[in-house]
């Protein structure tokens, strides 16, 4: 934990430096907060002489919650710092949705921000893309956490073996990947007309399927070229980061174990792209090349749960937004960035009704749910959908709670949805360009609540609350 | 219709079964004619015109097409038994309205007729203060008919039915924790009728004794014990009386509770019906919503009488999936729409004639997710769920996901369809909710229920749909449009 709040303040330090760069005013904070929360990183380090074999399935569920919440608690140091955002609701509310890949967001004007501070939200984002990944991919399968089970299951090869070595191994392969695929689209962002601080901390939020922008009115005033490579960073956020790792390996045999879940993902987003182009172009006087941008870059955005924003989506067709926020709690495919419930297991909870259905029909019959054509362990169905239910009854829950707080019925939600799956924006107010400023100060909390739940997949988070969790 | 010849497909039995379903309806039809005569009202010839209808139809598919049927049927045939009387009857059974010309619209008519079988309680019909008495009584019959359901009277009725008839009974009666009062299933039927019954006549003399009139009675009795949820009159139940009002809370409690719990309380055995864990919840979710709404009324500045027979009234009303409701003076509070909202999702007991999700499946689902958490933190521990001491098997969980699953998805589907339709998002998911766990009228900030004649012809498919897939528990109407039924 020490460790990772002196990481935060090396990252702050780098916020300073691009601070001092640009020689705006968030230059001097931004060190301040980077010192202080690398002296308290430093000092919890020394505190706890915890080995790291110490680790057990317990520490790991307080760990990975904890993580989430402190970096947050501290990330918000830089905002009182500058004086951008004086309430800390609302910098919790902010950084919780940096560092779980969200992109919603409390601040009505982005664009007076220092740049240094708008170089933190973005990089807030890409910091928790890695962190979920690094949690997922590699460190929570060799603890054997079940509620992850499904990853370990997913992945191929090499990446099952428990050992320390080939966990760092694999993390080290991730994290390149990340890095490469950043590096990419940074390399083709700046090829079109963006200057260089725009183009990073949008491929920052973009690649870790965040959706910060630097601008109010999100990404809708971008080049066209732009847009599209964005679409595209926003596809590539949407999938399992070890695919790009074994294709560039070739290793083609591995990679077939997560062929169904890419073609589900890859198809839906173009079908669903396809029909709102129609859509938009029937009903909002677009002409056909640009209902297709908006519609193609929009759909990017909403099946990785990126969260940006191509057009006054609120004046788009209601249906239209209600597939949006369907296919939000879908999710992208389980190993990536995104957030929902993860095209993996949809397909899992679709073909065990089917299973079900055709067992009460021939009761004798014995046919197992194939994913790939290899039949899924009944563990594992069962795994998916307990998590189903825990997040429909969250779900539920935090829209109960927000309209008995004065929010109105759609805007809950849109809110509760976009909150818990990571995609940003909700309906009515604070979808489109809007923000969630005029929130009450107790939903803010809800939303910000839901959306650690959702980044973990809310079973770790609600371990935590279980009584018998804290009994020996 | 493929198949329907085959050897292996015993589709005759299936259009003799709808012959006599037909017949069976021209019979109790004869009740509101007897009463149109009486009363004089005007209705007479349009239901004599529909009983001729029927009958003609029935003899047809009876005697005609079901001619030589064999009795000899399995799963296949008890599905494709259950979906083909569940829409076909109701449809047919829609002609008096149409003949009368209550409704002129042939689509309202089959609306209605279907809010009626499935025991919904959403009405099309405007101005129900200029519609024929025997009229309101047929609308109050469905909903007796369709609370205990059409198989359930067949097999009633039809005692040559004995191999499958389980088949036929689970498919159409939502047995989640069978409680079967005898080992045979037609003398279990027989017994549930006979409850079902004795306390219509009962809730209709204590009706009759507290002054209301016959008509009124007859139409309470029949649409409350069917969790219906029919009112004679256009503003339902605020008109009544407060003592009829406790009466119908009383009966729609009743008719929440599995009927082989009624049983027992008719044969006067008290303790097994607090044996029985789902009763204990489904009473322990009532108190708990009804006082949470009265704090919240109270709150408001509503005096503590008026608004704890108020919120107990309503409680009991969604949670027994009913419908019924007592407007509430305007600007009461904003809450109490998603407050009952949220407890549409809860439905009755397992067994009775309630709709919605059913109080039984909540358990085991939270007592399921309950376990699953233990186990992620203790892997080795054991962790069986367990419903009144019997575990329940992994197999009937996984069921119960999976009609969770398609439930939200038809909801979702639903509310997308009436979306299109150019309704708002809150509307479009509180209508389909409604009518999904066969509530019926959906309480809006005016408290007052929708107007169902003013949706476009779209909304009403979907909203008739959406009914009879709650009704039928999704599986029987999904299983006969699925490729892999006519698989092999």
């Amino acid at each position: 934990m020490g460790l990772l709040l002196v990481g935060e303040g090396a990252l702050m330090l780098v916020c300073s430096a691009i601070g001092f760069f640009y020689s705006d005013e968030g230059a001097l904070p931004f060190l301040f907060s980077a010192l202080f929360t690398m002296a308290v990183g430093a000092l919890s380090l020394m505190g706890s002489p915890l080995k790291k074999e110490d680790i057990d399935k317990r520490m790991a569920y307080l760990v990975v919650t904890s993580v989430w919440v402190v970096m947050s608690l501290f990330g918000t140091l830089p905002f009182f710092a500058t004086g951008a955002i004086s309430n800390f609701t609302d910098a919790f509310f902010e950084m919780m949705s940096g560092f779980t890949t969200t992109g919603a967001t409390i601040l009505e004007d982005v664009e007076v921000l220092p740049k240094s501070l708008l170089f933190w939200r973005s990089l807030s984002q890409w910091i928790g893309g890695v962190g979920i990944i690094m949690i997922v991919l590699a460190i929570v399968p060799s603890l054997g956490i079940n509620s992850y089970s499904l990853y370990s299951a997913e992945l191929a090869g090499p990446l099952k073996s428990k050992t320390h070595t080939s966990v760092s191994a694999t993390v080290r392969n991730l994290c390149v990947t990340y890095l490469v695929l950043t590096l990419i689209v940074f390399t083709l962002l700046c090829c079109g007309d963006m200057d260089f601080f725009s183009a990073i901390t949008h491929t920052f939020s973009g690649i870790s399927s965040g959706g910060f922008s630097i601008y109010n009115s999100s990404i809708s005033q971008l080049s066209a070229y732009s847009q599209y490579v964005l679409a595209a960073a926003m596809w590539l956020s949407g999938i399992n980061l070890t695919l790009f790792y074994l294709f560039v390996r070739v290793r083609f045999n591995d990679l077939r174990s997560s062929l169904e879940q890419f073609f589900s993902y890859t198809f839906v987003f173009i079908i669903l792209a396809l029909v709102v182009t129609a859509v938009l172009n029937q009903t909002m006087d677009y002409d056909l090349s640009k209902s297709l941008r908006l519609a193609f870059v929009q759909t990017a955005s909403v099946v990785s749960t990126c969260g940006y924003v191509v057009d006054d989506t609120t004046q788009w067709l209601l249906p239209v937004n209600f597939l949006f926020l369907l296919f939000c709690l879908r999710g992208g495919m389980a190993g990536s960035t995104s957030g929902g419930l993860k095209v993996m297991r949809v397909l899992i909870l679709e073909k065990n009704v089917r299973n079900v259905m055709r067992n009460r029909l021939h009761p004798s019959a014995v046919n197992p749910v194939r994913l790939n054509s290899k039949p899924v362990a009944s563990d594992v169905i069962y795994n998916v959908t307990t998590l189903f239910f825990v997040y429909c009854f969250t779900v539920v829950v935090a829209l109960f709670l927000l309209i008995m707080d004065g929010v109105s019925t759609t805007e809950s939600l849109g809110a509760v949805v976009g909150a818990i799956t990571g995609y940003g924006p909700g309906l009515a107010e604070c979808g489109g360009f809007g923000n969630y400023a005029h929130f009450p100060t107790f939903s803010k909390w809800v939303l910000a609540f839901c959306m650690l739940a959702g980044r973990l997949e809310c079973i770790t988070v609600y371990m935590l609350l279980l009584p018998r969790f804290w009994k020996r | 219709m493929l198949h329907f010849h085959t050897r292996i497909f015993n589709g005759k039995l299936v259009a003799r079964l709808l012959g006599v379903m037909l017949l069976v309806m021209a019979g109790f039809m004869v009740f509101p004619a007897i009463l149109s005569f009486c009363y004089n009202d005007g209705a007479l010839h349009g239901f004599l015109q529909s009983i001729a209808t029927m009958i003609i139809l029935g003899v047809f598919f009876r005697n005609i097409v079901g001619r030589s049927a064999s009795y000899e049927f399995h799963e296949k045939e008890s599905f494709w038994i259950t979906g083909v009387v569940w829409i076909v009857v109701p449809i047919v059974c829609a002609l008096p309205y149409w003949h009368v010309g209550v409704l002129p619209h042939f689509i309202d008519a089959v609306f209605e007729s279907f809010s009626g079988f499935t025991s919904t309680g959403s009405t099309i019909i405007r101005h129900l203060d200029r519609v024929p008495k025997s009229v309101l009584v047929w609308r109050s019959l469905t909903q007796w008919i369709g609370g205990m359901g059409f198989i359930m009277l067949a097999i009633a009725f039809f005692r040559k039915l004995k191999v499958g008839t389980l088949h036929l009974y689970s498919a159409e009666f939502s047995g989640t924790i069978q409680q079967k009062i005898h080992p045979r299933i037609s003398t279990t039927v027989s017994r549930m009728w006979y409850v079902y019954v004795v306390f219509t006549v009962l809730m209709f003399v204590v009706l009759m004794l507290l002054g209301n009139d016959f008509v009124d009675s007859v139409c309470l009795s029949f649409s409350t014990i069917s969790t219906g949820g029919f009112s004679p009159r256009p503003d339902s139940i605020t008109s009544f009386s407060e003592y009829t009002q406790l009466a119908v809370t009383v009966f729609m409690f009743l008719a929440g509770t599995n009927i082989s719990l009624l049983y027992y309380l008719l044969l006067c055995r008290p303790r097994m019906i607090w044996k029985s864990e789902e009763f204990r919840t489904y009473l322990f979710v009532i108190l708990v919503a009804s006082v949470l709404l009265t704090l919240m009324l109270f709150g408001q500045g509503v005096d503590v009488g008026k608004s704890a027979e108020y919120s107990l009234f309503q409680v009991v009303s969604t949670i027994s999936t009913s419908g019924y409701y007592i407007s509430m003076p305007q600007g009461w509070m904003k809450v109490i729409p998603l407050f009952l909202f949220m407890l549409m999702f809860f439905g009755a007991c397992s067994g009775s004639t309630g709709g919605g999700i059913k109080m039984a499946r909540i358990m085991i689902l939270f007592k399921y997710v309950r376990n699953q958490f233990v186990i992620m933190l203790h892997p080795r521990a054991v962790a069986p769920v367990k419903i009144d001491g019997k575990v329940i098997k992994m197999d009937y969980i996984n069921k119960i996901f999976a009609f969770l699953f398609m439930y939200f998805i038809f909801m979702v589907s639903g509310a997308f369809v009436l979306m299109c339709c150019g309704f708002g998002l809150a509307d479009s998911m509180a209508v389909v909710s409604a009518n999904i766990a066969n509530i019926g009228p959906v309480i809006d900030t005016m408290g007052a229920s929708w107007c169902y004649a003013d949706f476009p012809l779209a909304a009403k498919v979907t909203i008739i749909v959406e009914m009879l897939m709650g009704r039928l528990e999704i599986f029987a109407i999904i299983a006969i449009f699925s490729p892999s039924y006519w698989r092999r």
